[in-house]
Parts: structure tokens; sequence; C-alpha cells
């Protein structure tokens, strides 16, 4: 089974190919068994997020929270959120996909990059950019499978989600966790069993955005409608995608 | 090999100013206190958007009415960043967008942080930049002489909820006027009106605990009232029932049943599940043989109204009736039959409401865990001593009396009544001169084209705000306030679940001018004071400072304002709720007969029907019923300017069902008319499944006349344009879904 979103992107699926980051790809493993997640028994802590879309109601509080926290320039998105609504009256269903980097163990953004240094994953698992030594070269915005970087027009960098990096050095949550009410958003450290984090990935059925692309995402959902924004609308059957992040796009 | 490209910077060629194209668009990017960019430090590889916490100050939120706990961290002097207070019992921690959004609206460049005087005809907005002091003598010198002329009475005061309506409510008093308009007949009205006729007050739910929760409209997942949106996405994971009855799928809907019930008939779907609840003798016998009235009566009333009959109304199944009525007895009594909250939406509302606390008696869901309860309020703070005695004033000039309306709360007024009463020349005397505070009349009350007429009858109009909104634009003189981040307010105590005071203090020094609206009254009783002699001089009245004011509330808790300052807020021992007095007797319903009353006691009296009788529903062929309501980003028509919540949502949509807009050939994303018969609005369509065919959807707060607000304005319509000044005719709460429309293609 491949994800329908794969079959819109036949150039990156060859690049990706290309550079050999494909081979690991968790073919068709929409749910992973949690507990082989913790089976790394290292001392280091490698961080995830965990997000029950279940309690998530589309509120955008991460949406603005993150804009606060990061001095996201407008019109660009660290962490925005998916709004799918499928089905026809009154048989219709409404569901919500938050979205921030995923952080990826295999990131193609970090494989591609021509920089040394530029791009990174740093030993706590947080793909991070320095702008100091980014060129802007925008491959590495091309090469997410994600959609979850961006040229940051203020530093000529390119720009993602770093789970708030700031912020958990001072021992906070990152904005997007803390500001949801509805606590549909589990940050910690996937390589510690006993973190909540890790409890929830072991107790609940959990899934990863676009497993055919073998990323190794470390960014999971309870409970995720497998559709995004690259989506068309499948012909005989309604379905609607709206995310901030297109508003200047829109229609 | 590394290819040769321009290194950082260059592509765009900007600055590292990170903050300047936050407000790209709205022009006045430069004025903005916010940090520049750090350059990251390559050895501590550090990100570049770090910046240093600073100060950790708590307060409370005030982009909507819930006051969640807030953390701000300013770093000198500028606010960086708003956290939730993760040890506040009600909030846990969590803010929303639109708090997440306060610092826009701190630093929003369309604020007004100094008086304006206008100097062009009323909404052309032109305007000249006055000091205090004239600000003061201009404004008094109006109300003087429309004193001199009308006295006192002339005068009508309009406000929104907040925390410091308070001294707003009491200038007006002692100023003499009995003519106030207050925020309720735009919400709630009705529904307090029949959940006090019939049980005596309005209950909190234990959302958590309950295993079935019946929701009518109310949105709890899109317009919050914390800790309610929380604890149902708790009580869902509890393994909660939720069943929504909306023409409309909201958030909420679509995380449960929903029910997509046609336009008004609710009350024929609440009185058919008491018919099958007493038909089948699924009700719970202990419990309405023990604290209801009139169960005789309601058995015999509701015998005509069987699930068949439901079916037509409502277009609900009847045999989804009889389901629901089964599984509502098989959860009792842990079931909530959830109260809401804006109830503006018909003319018999306040009767459909009554049904409410009807349906929950039958059912035994109330004072018991998962169920419906009265919280009594452990905590209050003390409350000030105004001293003086407001002056005798003459009777309401609009009639919004025992006579007209004897079951509303009169001090509130009725918008409906009150504007007809002035544009009709049917009210008792005349009231020219208009004070508002934060109150957004033309994008809040229904049919705007007739709330412009009566401001064209006003000699004089102040308002008291933070922005041109579309009412303020409209004045004769705004008068800056300061924004909630910015001041002290009184000490409040959450009504719900939790217990403790919060504190809402100044975290940055106010933007420009603005002042507090306790400084504006002080000052603004000044100038009066030297105009004429008032039995009870400003100067007298309000001889105290915010500080006192909170101090006097803090007297008879063991908690200081300097603690309190540090803290952000105080948790009294022993939380947790007692329940089972009403159940068990020991405690009376605030009703005539001290319980729950089937037939109201008190409706009868005043010549209503004692049960809730059901209108059939008219409608207006190949037009669609126009609804309201909320998206989560939104409050009210006060925030779509925010630059941050306005670039989640830029405009507002017209929601149409494919149906429909198959019919009239519309496309999802066109510009459509839409008529109604007082008003037409140009509006984007947004096609959707999730709205019923005889229906259509649009939020509040867009359209605006205001060039002032530049981000907003040219973007989406008004609802209130299109919608007719119906009301509800027992509690005049406005009904906002009384409009029928039509769409057109441009």
């Amino acid at each position: 089974m491949t994800h329908p979103t794969s079959k819109l992107r036949p150039q990156r699926r060859e690049f990706l190919k290309g550079l050999g980051a494909a081979s690991a790809a968790v073919a068709g493993a929409t749910t992973l068994p949690g507990k082989a997640l913790a089976t790394v028994s290292e001392k280091k802590p490698r961080y995830g997020m965990l997000i029950d879309t279940r309690r998530c109601v589309g509120c955008h509080a991460c949406s603005v929270s993150c804009r606060a926290e990061n001095k996201v320039p407008m019109k660009k998105h660290r962490s925005w959120v998916e709004s799918l609504e499928r089905g026809t009256f009154p048989d219709v269903t409404l569901n919500f996909v938050p979205r921030l980097c995923n952080q990826c163990s295999e990131p193609p953004c970090v494989a591609i990059c021509p920089e040394e240094n530029a791009t990174y994953i740093r030993d706590d698992g947080i793909v991070v950019i320095d702008p100091e030594t980014c060129v802007g070269c925008k491959r590495c915005v091309r090469a997410c499978p994600y959609n979850a970087r961006f040229m940051n027009p203020d530093t000529g960098a390119a720009d993602k989600c770093d789970f708030c990096i700031d912020r958990l050095t001072q021992g906070m949550e990152p904005a997007c966790v803390a500001s949801c009410f509805n606590k549909a958003r589990i940050f910690g450290d996937l390589n510690d069993p006993d973190s909540a984090i890790s409890r929830m990935i072991a107790t609940n059925t959990v899934s990863v955005l676009h497993p055919d692309e073998g990323t190794k995402p470390n960014v999971f959902y309870i409970g995720l409608d497998e559709v995004d924004e690259n989506d068309i609308r499948p012909p005989e059957q309604y379905l609607r995608i709206t995310t901030q992040r297109k508003q200047n796009l829109r229609r | 090999m590394k290819p040769d490209l321009p290194k950082q910077g260059a592509p765009s060629g900007l600055s590292r100013r990170g903050f300047l194209t936050l407000c790209a668009g709205a022009g006045a990017g430069a004025a903005m206190p916010w940090r520049s960019f750090r350059a990251a430090s390559r050895e501590l590889k550090v990100p570049a958007h770090s910046w240093s916490r600073g100060e950790v100050i708590p307060s409370t939120c005030n982009m909507c009415v819930n006051r969640c706990g807030i953390q701000c961290h300013v770093v000198d002097g500028v606010l960086e960043k708003i956290d939730g207070d993760s040890r506040n019992p009600k909030t846990a921690g969590g803010t929303c967008a639109k708090g997440q959004a306060g610092i826009m609206a701190l630093y929003d460049p369309d604020r007004i942080t100094h008086p304006l005087i206008r100097v062009g005809n009323r909404g052309e907005g032109k305007w000249r930049r006055a000091s205090w002091e004239e600000a003061f003598e201009y404004t008094a010198d109006h109300i003087d002489k429309i004193i001199e002329k009308h006295g006192p009475e002339g005068l009508l005061f309009s406000s929104c909820t907040d925390l410091t309506e308070v001294f707003f409510i009491k200038f007006g008093k002692y100023l003499g006027t009995p003519n106030f308009a207050r925020h309720a007949t735009l919400c709630l009205a009705s529904r307090n009106v029949g959940y006090f006729a019939t049980m005596g007050g309005v209950p909190d739910a234990d959302l958590v605990n309950a295993k079935y929760i019946l929701m009518f409209g109310a949105n709890r997942m899109e317009s919050f009232e914390l800790p309610h949106n929380r604890d149902l996405i708790t009580g869902l994971q509890n393994g909660a029932r939720l069943v929504v009855v909306d023409p409309r799928m909201t958030v909420t809907a679509s995380k449960g049943e929903w029910l997509p019930i046609r336009p008004r008939t609710d009350m024929a779907l609440t009185l058919a599940l008491m018919h099958v609840l007493i038909k089948e003798d699924l009700y719970d016998r202990e419990f309405v043989a023990g604290v209801t009235t009139g169960f005789e009566e309601l058995k015999a009333h509701v015998k005509q109204y069987t699930p068949e009959w439901a079916e037509k109304e409502t277009g609900i199944p009847a045999r989804t009736i009889v389901r629901m009525a089964r599984e509502m007895a098989a959860a009792a009594p842990a079931v909530v039959v959830y109260p809401g909250r804006r109830s503006s939406w018909y003319t018999n509302d306040a009767q459909f409401r009554r049904t409410l606390p009807m349906l929950m008696a039958l059912l035994g869901a109330f004072d018991t865990r998962g169920a419906s309860f009265f919280n009594a309020g452990k905590v209050k703070p003390g409350s000030f001593d105004w001293e003086l005695e407001p002056v005798e004033v003459p009777p309401r000039f609009d009639g919004f009396d025992e006579e007209k309306f004897p079951l509303a709360h009169h001090e509130d007024g009725g918008y409906i009544n009150l504007r007809d009463s002035i544009l009709n020349g049917t009210g008792k005397y005349p009231v020219k001169g208009w004070m508002l505070y934060k109150q957004n009349t033309l994008a809040s009350v229904a049919d705007s084209a007739k709330t412009m007429r009566m401001m064209e009858t006003m000699d004089f109009i102040c308002a008291i705000d933070i922005q041109p909104s579309q009412t303020a634009w409209m004045a004769d003189i705004i008068l800056p306030e300061t924004l909630y981040l910015e001041r002290l307010d009184p000490l409040w105590t959450p009504s719900g679940t939790t217990q403790y005071v919060g504190i809402r203090q100044p975290v940055v020094k106010p933007q420009g001018e603005a002042r507090t609206l306790l400084e504006i009254l002080q000052g603004l009783g000044a100038a009066l004071d030297k105009r004429r002699e008032f039995e009870t001089p400003f100067s007298e009245v309000f001889n105290f400072t915010m500080e006192d004011y909170v101090d006097a509330q803090l007297k008879k808790l063991p908690v200081d304002r300097a603690t309190l300052a540090k803290e952000g807020l105080w948790i009294p021992p022993g939380q947790g709720l007692e329940l089972g007095a009403y159940r068990s007797g020991s405690k009376q319903f605030k009703t005539p007969s001290g319980k729950i009353e089937f037939v109201s006691e008190r409706f009868r009296r005043n010549g209503y029907d004692p049960l809730p009788v059901y209108e059939p529903v008219i409608e207006e062929p190949g037009r669609q019923r126009l609804v309201t309501g909320r998206y989560a980003w939104f409050t009210h028509a006060s925030n779509q300017n925010n630059i941050w919540l306005n670039a989640l949502h830029p405009e507002n949509e017209v929601w149409i069902n494919p149906d429909l807009a198959k019919e009239k050939k519309i496309e999802d994303g066109e510009y459509v008319k839409v008529r109604s018969p007082v008003g037409e609005i140009r509006i984007m369509a947004y096609v959707t499944p999730r709205i019923r065919k005889d229906t259509v959807f649009i939020t509040h707060g867009f359209g605006t006349n205001s060039t002032g607000q530049t981000t907003l304005y040219g973007k989406g319509g008004a609802d209130q344009v299109l919608m007719q000044d119906r009301a509800d005719t027992i509690s005049n709460n406005q009904a906002l879904h009384e409009t029928f429309v039509e769409i057109v293609m441009l």
C-alpha cells in the first residue's frame, strides 16, 4: 500500500531513490507497534511528539502560539492545522491534522543539503537549521515531503519547527504543547519507556504521516485521517482540505 | 562540490529584524516595540529566534470573557509571549489562539492610543488628536448640554460584560440615568429567563463524568467556556456519548452524533423526548415525586407530542428520537442536558430553554455525579463600599419594565425594544446622548441600518474602546482605554467546578496615552463636577484607586494583594463538589414552589404559557434561514482585525449546502450576494455538506465600515446587515435566527 500522495510526486520519489534515502522506507506501515520505538535503550533523550487528533478541535492555539514564540514571519508557518471535511450531508466527518516538522530520523532535507552543518540532527533527535551557515538554496524546502520547511525572509535561510529548543533548554514544553488546552499533544523522550509519550504510544494505535517516504518521523498521531493538503479532491467523493497555511492561495 | 550560491541574507535582501515582516501590510511596522532578531551563535547552536524569557508576570486573559490564567513573558518592558498558567485549575495551562494573539491586540498598529475627536461627518473617519484634558472638557460639555435639555435620563449607557464594567454602570447611576443596555439581550437573556423560571438558576455540568451529553447548538469546541471544553473532550474519552442538535455541523457536532435539525423546531424534539420518557415509563419516579411539581399536567400536555409528529417537524426520524430517549434513560442520572450559552436564536427561545431543565428533571439528572448541578461557590471576594447612595432615577425611557417584560432583567435593558422606542418615538422621553463602553452595537445587534438610524438621532456619542470598531467609528469622540495587559482590574472568582481568586494586573506600561476606565471616569467626573452640582459629586464617588478597590475585595480573604500579584491566583483549600442537597430536599430551588416546576408558576402569573406550547414553524419557500455562530479564533465582533487572528481566517463566508449550490449554480469560493428584507451583502460562498439545505451560516464581525480597522476593512460581509430585528417575546433577547435570505449570483 502506498500513500495516495506519493503518486502525485513522482519526481521527488525518483530523487529520493537516487539518494538512497528511500531504501529505508517503512513500506505500508501506517501503524507502528509502540514498543518497537523504545527499543533503543540509551540514556540520551530522543524527543518526539504524539498528537491525539481525537482531542484536537482545530482551534489554532498551536498555530498562533508558535508564531508568537518563534517570531514566525506572516504568511509563513512552522506549525499549522489542516482540517478535513469528507462525506455528503448528513453523513459528514470533520477531522483535524495539526502539522509541524516531523523531526525525521531519516530526514531528506538534511540529506540533500549541500552545506556542512547548515542542517543536522542533534543528539536529542531534533533536526535543526543554522541560519548562519544555510546558503538559502531551498533544496531542503523542496525535499521535505511534509512541506514543513520554508524560506524565512528575515534570515534568508530555511526555517522550520525545532520543537522550541529554546523553551526545552529552559525546562518548558514546546509552545504548541503548552498552549493546547484540550491536551491533544504530548511531548517527551521516546527513549524513556516511562515517559508519558512512550506510554501513550505503547498503549495506543499510532501512525505517522507518509510512512512510505521512509523518513521515520518522530511525530506520531492517534486517529490520523491521512490525507493532506497536497492531495487532490478524489472524483465522486467530497473532500475538502483547508489549512491556514494556504490562505493566500485559497480558491 | 558545493554549488555557488549567494550567502544567507542575500536572496531576499531583507534585514534581520524579524518582526518587521510580521506587520507587513499593516503599514506601521516600524513602530512595533519588538526586539530585533538576535544572531545565532554557532558555538551554542541556539536557533536564531531565541530570546531571553525575561520576567514572568501572571495575570488574567481578556480576549474573551473566560478569564483564563496567563503568564506573560516581558523583556525590557515588551511583552514577548503569553503562556497559559498551568497552576490555574480552570484552564490548566491552556490558552487559545485568541489568548496567544493578545500580543497583537496590545501592539496593534490600528489601536487607538490617544483621544480622538471627530472633525468630519459621522463615520467619515476624519479625526483629530486631542489631549485628555480637552477630551474630558469636550465630553463633559456635551453631557452637560444633554442634562440641561433632557435631564441625566437623556443619556444611554451601553457596555459589554467585563470586570471593569461595574465602574461604567456606577457612573451612569450616579449621573442619574436608568437607561442602560448591557450584553445580556445579545446573548443569554432568554436562557436565563427559561431556567430561572423552571429551576431558579442555570446549572453547571459535570461533563467529565457524564455518560450522555445532549447539546442544542452549544458549540463548546469553538465557542469556549472553560473548563467545559476540556471536560467535554475528557468526558468523550471516558466514554460519554455526545449528541449535538444543530442545523450546522459545528466542530462540537463532529465529535459526536450530529442531528441536523430543521431550524426553530428544537422544542418539538425536547417535547417528544419527554413524551417517550413518560410513555415508556423511563423517567426517574423518585426524583420527579421528590423535587418537581406539575408532573401530571406535563404528562397530559406532552401526550400530543409523539415522536412521529416530531419527525415531521424536526426532520429527525421518530426511531432516532425513541432511541435517544431510551439511551438517555439508560445513562441517567449521569446525563447532561446542556443549557447552552448564547440563546439569541428564535422568538420562542425562553419557552424552548424551559424544556431543557424539564427534560433534565424527568431523567433525574441533577445534583449527582455526571449530571447538572448548582455550584454554590465557596469563595467570593468581598465587595467595595461605594459609601454614597446613587441618586433616585425616573423609570426607563423604553418601558423595559415590570409591565412590558415582567420576567426580564430590567437593569440590563433589551436592545431591540430600546432601539424601537427611539426610532418609533414611543419612548417616554427623549434619549439624546450615548455612552458606549467597548460595545460594538453596529456589529452585534440585528439590522445595522436601524442601529445607524438610531445613531443619527443622537446628539452625542462617546465611545470608550481600544480600537476603532464599527461603532466607535461612528462616534463623536473616542476615549482610548488600556488593554487588559496594561491595567489592574477588580478581582474575580470563576463560577464553575473550580474555585480560586484570580487577579488581572498590568504586565506592561500602557501604549501611548491610553488610560484605564476608572481613570477616564475620574477625569470625566471631575470635568462634570465643574459644570454642575451633583447630589453625589463624582470627585467623592470615584475617590479611590484601583488598588483601594482590590484591597477592599481582599479584606475577608486570607491573602494580600502583593501575594496575589506575585502568584496570580489564590486557591482556597478544599476544592471539590458537594452534591445531593437538592435531591435530598435540604436545599430548595429558587422558584415559587421551591421545586423544579414543570408548570411554571412565574410564567402563569405573568400571562405566559405555563407549559411550553409548540408553535409550528413558518418557512419562506425558496429562501434560506440565516444562522450565525462562532469560530474558535474570534470573539464576537471584537478581534477580527487582530493581525494574527485575521491571518487564520481573513474573511467570513456564507456556508451553503452543496445541493443548494448546485441549484443556484454557485461554485465554492465564488462571491455571491446574500439578500434579506433589510439588507444585502457580498460574501464568499463556502459550499459544504456541514449545513442543511434550508439554512445558511455566516459568522459575525466582518464587513466593517471602519477604515480604521486596516486589516479587516474590505473583507467579508456583516451578518447584522441582513438580520431582521426579531426578539424573544419573554426576555427581549434578540432572535438572530429568524431571518430568511436569498443567495444570488453576482
